[in-house]
């Protein structure tokens, strides 16, 4: 039977595949906590993840699917409270209509700036009036 | 101090040509790659990340080895430390060849240097700017 894999970390052969779903850092977002946790070679003892060919490209494709989802759904949020179009969420976002269309479709991923800015104008019903680009704040405001 | 690596770069590189490797501390290695270019513009995805570290690897050169060291204290167990500049950016790399059921390159540590490093041809290899290592 074939030994198990040795943690890089503290040594331990009490090494296996086991379910995570996270946080993991990926590009520019400092986490990601999964919508459903992936197998993930880890180690018991220290909790350290190690990681096979192939397993690599799992987790990435556990992320997008992921990154995904949420912000599909906060899209649909926002529009469903604001009764805004779609092009107006594009343009308070900074983005173009078309980028947000293929976000929407799953074609591209956010960056974690656009990500965050969808989560917190979906989780904050008021951010949506703060972030309007019409509202420009008055100089006599800062 | 030695001068000379445990394991031969050819076989190294072989092991990587071949796909006969793994990544035994992901923290210290693929995920440290990622936060270390996490605000930079250019960003990494885990498998890209994981492909860094073997083109940057594939860059070693005698000259970068810096030591051999014991890892968890297992006599059996010796890893080599290269430092290098990679992509103008100063790295830690700790790899060995594990030997016990055929032959596989375990590449164990990749992160931007703790403290500086000094190499067998006389390069010295900087404090990175964040340790990228949880």
């Amino acid at each position: 039977m074939a030994k198990n894999k040795r943690c890089g970390e503290c040594g331990s052969y009490e090494t296996g595949y086991r379910d995570s779903a996270g946080p993991f850092p990926w590009k520019d977002y400092r986490q990601v906590l999964l919508a459903s946790p992936i197998r993930v070679l880890t180690c018991a003892k220290c909790g350290n993840e190690m990681s096979l060919p192939g397993d690599a490209k799992k987790l990435d494709q556990a992320i997008e699917e992921t990154i995904t989802l949420q912000s599909q759904r906060f899209i649909d949020q926002i529009i469903a409270r604001e009764h805004c179009r779609q092009i107006d969420l594009a343009a308070i976002l900074g983005v173009t209509p078309e980028h947000l269309s293929a976000i929407k479709g799953g074609a591209r991923i956010p960056s974690f700036q656009t990500f965050n800015f969808l989560k917190t104008l979906a989780l904050d019903a008021n951010a949506f009036k703060v972030a309007d680009p019409a509202n420009f704040p008055k100089a006599a405001n800062y | 101090m030695a001068t000379k690596a445990r394991y031969l770069l050819k076989d190294v590189f072989r092991l990587i040509a071949d796909g006969s490797y793994w990544f035994s501390a992901r923290p210290r290695s693929s995920y440290a790659v990622i936060k270390a270019y996490g605000s930079s513009g250019k960003t990494l995805s885990a498998d890209e990340a994981e492909a860094f570290i073997l083109k940057a690897i594939g860059d070693l050169t005698e000259g970068h080895f810096c030591e051999s060291v014991l890892q968890w204290n297992d006599p059996k167990c010796i890893a080599d430390v290269y430092g290098l500049i990679y992509d103008e950016r100063p790295w830690y790399v700790k790899f060995r060849i594990d030997s016990e059921e055929g032959e596989t390159l375990e590449e164990i540590s990749f992160h931007p240097p703790e403290k500086e490093m000094k190499t067998v041809n006389g390069s010295v290899i900087p404090k990175g700017a964040n340790d990228g290592k949880e």
